[in-house]
């Protein structure tokens, strides 16, 4: 189970987001990067949301330009895959397990076990919800689908932290062999999935894998350094990622948030 | 087997409060004028010779007219939806069992279901409402091209619809652009319901075929043959003269109407080549 991108090209509009991005994923892998930098992005080109100018993107072989009624092949958890119809949750859940062969009564449960209540499902439309709550139904929709590729993009943002410990503990347990793609823009999730591998990505750029735990690892200094796996260079100057003992900088863990990474230029 | 997008398509659409406010209860309300304030001076006509005639073709234009408004206001809701739904389609038709052929044809379906829901709610509704106010039930005398006639229509507005979304979706970001491409089926529907009062050339009729349709389905409805446009006018002059100058021309219409929807049909496929990915945010409808 892979998606594999060759010099992949994308955006909205004309406008290019996605850079020129070669890389292959598989297995479990960690995508990092601060808002902006073009993760959503990706995952709208994966599934073929987001307009691909150049470049192939292959999922299990399969271009996704020419993808049709692949059910189980891609699931992913942004919010405007699940806007065919404006519907109540409960049905919308429904009609989404029924179009992608996914397990409703499994993906019910867990929605009930956040506190979301089937007559509170039945009220509601998608984004009537909380941001929280739209971001538990969207997740577990995506993980009943049962796909063997799953991407999801920022699942844990906007949730209280006992739920958020929840829903990774669901994403951590998800078994098989198929790929799992996190996004995120939180550092501790490299330490929390020390296991996985990881990426970075920057302005539509992508650096990786390398395994989660030595990213931890890595820390920040400011302007180019010879040394480093990866300068970035930002409208207001260059960063390096540096390997630990190469130069003085701090943990890239110690931002929190990769969002902070352009504090450290000022 | 359908899948469940079909059931639920009809339902968001028939509970769509667009749809319940434009296309039933605002028709409703021009039901209820035509029948107890337009046409109060017909029923002071009760026990002449020609007074079931009159009224069976009063009462046929009324619903064939306001018919084509309500599928022009579910149009209207369609356009709004299927822009909005944009983004999910594309992944649903790569990603689930919904391929692109599926989703028209279950969409399709879900959609003439409600057009027929709607229209009968109108016809059933005016022909109580003109028994209780005339005394005379006026049930269609030809139901079968009736209903052949509302088919067409209701395709008709479905394609307008599809590509009144996808100019939506290419001029995404411009409001006014928008918001005049959402309307522009009931703006539509209307101009068949302006010719029942004004004699236009022949041309007119056919050049739009909802007009043409518009006269075949009262026809259909009261037996009598009508001319394309001025039909009010022309059946107040037949109840002198006992003649109509011309009555609609069925070939004519139907080749009009194959024409426009061969057209809609390219234009909306030429248009999905050139629409771009855009996202509930960048639309302001």
């Amino acid at each position: 189970m892979t998606i594999k991108l060759i010099d992949v090209n994308a955006g909205y509009r004309g406008k290019t987001v996605i850079d020129h991005i070669t890389a292959v994923f598989d297995n479990r892998v960690l995508l990092l990067g601060p808002n902006g930098a073009g993760k959503t992005t990706l995952f709208r080109a994966i599934a073929g949301i987001a307009d691909i100018y150049s470049g192939t993107i292959l999922i299990d072989g399969i271009d996704v330009n020419k993808a049709s009624a692949m059910t189980r092949l891609l699931a992913l958890n942004l919010p405007e895959v699940y806007r065919l119809l404006p519907i109540d949750c409960y049905r919308l859940l429904r009609l989404y397990m029924d179009i992608m062969d996914g397990d409703f009564d499994y993906a019910l449960n867990i929605i009930e076990n956040f506190g979301l209540s089937r007559q509170r499902l039945r009220e509601k439309k998608l984004w009537e919800l909380s941001a929280g709550q739209q971001k538990v139904f969207t997740t577990v929709a995506t993980i009943a689908s049962k796909s063997r590729n799953m991407l999801f993009d920022e699942p844990l943002e906007q949730l209280d932290p006992s739920k958020k410990v929840k829903l990774l503990s669901i994403l951590t347990s998800i078994e098989g062999p198929n790929t799992v793609i996190v996004a995120t823009h939180e550092t501790w999730f490299m330490n929390r999935l020390a296991e996985w591998s990881a990426y970075i990505m920057f302005r539509g750029k992508i650096v990786g894998p390398l395994p989660a735990r030595d990213l931890a690892e890595m820390r920040i200094v400011k302007g180019y350094y010879r040394d480093a796996i990866t300068t970035i260079d930002t409208e207001v100057g260059k960063i390096s990622l540096v390997p630990p003992g190469v130069g003085e900088g701090k943990p890239l863990t110690d931002l929190i948030s990769l969002d902070k990474l352009y504090e450290m230029l000022i | 087997m359908p899948t469940l997008y079909l059931a639920y398509r009809v339902r968001s659409l028939i509970l769509n409060p667009s749809v319940i406010a434009w296309s039933i209860l605002f028709v409703l309300f021009w039901v209820f004028m035509w029948i107890y304030v337009f046409g109060n001076e017909l029923a002071s006509f009760k026990g002449e010779v020609w007074y079931e005639s009159a009224v069976k073709s009063y009462v046929a234009v009324m619903y064939s007219s306001l018919g084509i408004v309500s599928m022009g206001s579910v149009a209207v809701a369609l356009t709004g939806s299927n822009a909005v739904m944009a983004s999910s389609i594309r992944y649903v038709t790569r990603f689930t069992r919904l391929t692109s052929t599926r989703l028209l044809i279950e969409d399709l379906s879900a959609s003439i279901l409600v057009f027929s829901t709607v229209t009968a709610t109108i016809v059933a509704s005016s022909i109580l409402l003109s028994w209780h106010r005339y005394g005379v039930l006026v049930v269609p005398e030809k139901p079968l091209p009736l209903v052949i006639v509302l088919l067409m229509l209701g395709l008709f507005f479905y394609l307008l619809s599809i590509v009144m979304t996808r100019l939506i979706l290419l001029f995404a970001g411009a409001k006014i652009l928008q918001t005049a491409l959402t309307m522009m089926p009931l703006a539509m529907s209307f101009i068949p319901y302006a010719l029942l009062f004004t004699k236009t050339s022949e041309f007119i009729a056919y050049a739009y075929p909802p007009i043409a349709l518009q006269a075949l389905a009262i026809e259909a409805t009261s037996g009598i043959e009508v001319p394309p446009t001025g039909i009010v006018v022309s059946l107040r002059e037949a109840t002198v003269s006992k003649h109509l100058e011309y009555h609609v021309n069925l070939a004519t219409t139907l080749v009009s109407y194959l024409v426009w929807i061969t057209g809609l049909a390219l234009i909306a496929v030429l248009l999905s080549k050139r629409i771009k990915a855009v996202h509930p945010e960048e639309l302001m409808i």
